[in-house]
């Protein structure tokens, strides 16, 4: 569900200038990774010199959004004030099936917390959840 | 030349924590007091425990984490040092428990300095709480830079959140439950009730962690450490000067680390790159360690760290700590003062202290004479382990490590 952006309870994105791509691409649905500009070497999160090849050069690299379930928690207690009416939540880690070293964090939806279980294939969700923030969930792949 | 040149030249000649009368274990939740008392508090102690003058002092090592503590130049001056020949003040976290003694080992041993404090010394429940990091957005400010950006926008806030993952994909791959870490919570736990400093001192069953309540899946409460208000300080100086002072010295063996590794996976350590360079350094074997003291701000911590040294194969801790292998009388006694989880979380500072008591044969138990090293090891009442010579400590995921001999001579 869509609000403004104070009534939202939770955390939001700070964009700066080597992440405000990821979060325009979501905007548009797109789950957009960056890359070296030289060498077409992925990273996560974005940074400003390639460990690779050492080029400053940046590109962005849009992805199938395609994803197998890394690791998870389920949150019980927490430290976030606006959080403690949501417990029990999960928190998940995804590697990209187009690139298993980049690890993305987001939520999964609609799916039981106790049938988490590492290697579940996921796929990117986009969820608008200010007239100005998409932020990425994520939602297992039916397997029949 | 060795590996590392300084390998038993240079010694741990004192030990202290913050006590005070109202509280003579030192570790609390509400010290009632400023960090920098709790850190010169922790610093004369340790210097009455060498038996060296607080103005002998001619340099300190700290480490702090979003400004949690007290600088060197404060500690000191405080101390009323006439001389600072060496200070270092270190931001970071538990990557420095270990790496901290070695700095101080480096200044002293290329003659920089000669008697260095370090120390750690924190208000970490009434003051700064560090295990609330990323808590502090919210409330006006909703918005996060940096890399929680991409985290704290789903909920994660604090240690639990963050290792939570790590031993989350630990246990799945491996076949590790909740009840093999029940297992290793309630070994420190045995031990932590005969630590007059510890925290936590009822007794344990794996029936009672496993009804705890759960803080971040797969960790329950008894899996965690608390945050906690304390100072742990330490006087090192040459293994020559130290034996000339009140307490048997304990060398430094071998040190090595100070900051993360690259590593494959979130499950793996550190210690897969630096452990083998550890041991050839320290010129010892697996089998010639006493004792081990792992950074377990929560229970799988030192499980995996006892599995990337290579004393049992990946996944096989949960089995390398039953039939009492990681007790006072085992093979490798582990937390022998019940870790950061039972006596409390000085940042893993406390851990590589109770080593150092171990070695010297003068622990903190129940025994009627514990001060003057005389032992029962009833273990009722006495957690020092038998003739214990040498010492491992491993400080957060295996970020740095450090080997401790007892002297011989």
């Amino acid at each position: 569900m869509t609000v403004a952006e104070h009534e939202y309870p939770y955390l939001l994105p700070q964009a700066d200038v080597l992440t405000k791509p990821f979060w325009d691409a979501l905007r548009e649905h797109k789950l957009a990774i960056q890359e070296c500009g030289a060498c077409g070497k992925l990273r996560h999160p974005p940074i400003g010199v390639c460990p690779e090849c050492g080029s400053e050069a940046i590109a962005w690299r849009v992805m199938n959004g395609r994803g197998t379930l890394y690791s998870y928690i389920v949150v019980h207690q927490t430290a976030l004030p606006n959080w403690r009416g949501s417990v029990p939540y999960n928190i998940v880690m995804v590697a990209l099936d187009e690139a298993p070293d980049i690890k993305l964090y987001g939520n999964v939806v609609d799916f039981d917390d106790a049938q988490l279980k590492v290697g579940l294939p996921v796929v990117a969700s986009y969820d608008d959840v200010t007239s100005e923030d998409t932020i990425l969930r994520w939602r297992v792949v039916d397997p029949t | 030349m060795p590996e590392q040149d300084f390998r038993e030249k240079i010694a741990i000649a004192g030990i202290g924590y913050s006590r005070s009368a109202e509280n003579p274990g030192a570790f609390s939740k509400n010290s009632g007091v400023d960090v920098l008392t709790l850190a010169v508090r922790a610093a004369r102690e340790a210097c009455a425990d060498a038996g060296l003058a607080p103005k002998q002092i001619d340099g300190a090592v700290m480490y702090q984490i979003f400004d949690d503590s007290v600088r060197t130049n404060q500690v000191l001056s405080a101390l009323g040092c006439p001389a600072v020949n060496y200070a270092s003040n270190l931001v970071g976290g538990g990557n420095y428990a270990s790496f901290a003694v070695m700095q101080a080992a480096q200044a002293v041993y290329h003659g920089i300095a000669n008697y260095v404090l370090v120390y750690r010394a924190l208000n970490g429940r009434s003051g700064v709480r560090i295990g609330h990091w990323g808590a502090g957005a919210g409330g006006g400010q909703n918005r996060v830079g940096g890399e929680a950006q991409f985290s704290s926008i789903y909920g994660v806030a604090g240690a639990a959140s963050q290792y939570g993952f790590e031993v989350r994909r630990y246990m799945e791959l491996y076949g590790v439950t909740s009840l093999d870490l029940a297992h290793f919570a309630v070994n420190s736990r045995s031990n932590a009730v005969k630590n007059p400093r510890a925290m936590m001192r009822a007794p344990l069953t794996v029936e009672e962690h496993q009804a705890s309540r759960l803080i971040s899946a797969p960790y329950h409460l008894f899996d965690c450490c608390q945050e906690t208000d304390v100072g742990c300080a330490m006087i090192v100086t040459t293994a020559e000067r130290a034996r000339d002072l009140r307490k048997r010295p304990v060398l430094i063996s071998a040190a090595i680390g100070g900051g993360a590794n690259p590593v494959p996976n979130i499950e793996d350590t550190s210690l897969i790159h630096l452990g083998p360079r550890l041991l050839r350094a320290a010129d010892v074997t697996l089998d010639d360690i006493d004792l081990f003291e792992g950074y377990d701000a929560f229970t799988d911590m030192p499980m995996r760290m006892i599995e990337d040294m290579g004393w049992c194969k990946r996944g096989e801790a949960k089995d390398f700590i039953k039939d009492g292998r990681i007790s006072l009388d085992g093979k490798l006694p582990t937390q022998t003062h019940g870790g950061l989880i039972n006596e409390g979380y000085c940042h893993g500072f406390n851990n590589v202290l109770e080593a150092v008591q171990q070695l010297r044969g003068d622990t903190e138990d129940l025994c009627p004479n514990w001060h003057m090293g005389e032992h029962t090891y009833d273990r009722a009442v006495c957690r020092q382990v038998r003739d214990a010579k040498i010492a491992l400590n491993v400080s957060v995921m295996g970020s740095s490590a450090i080997i401790l001999k007892r002297d011989e001579s």
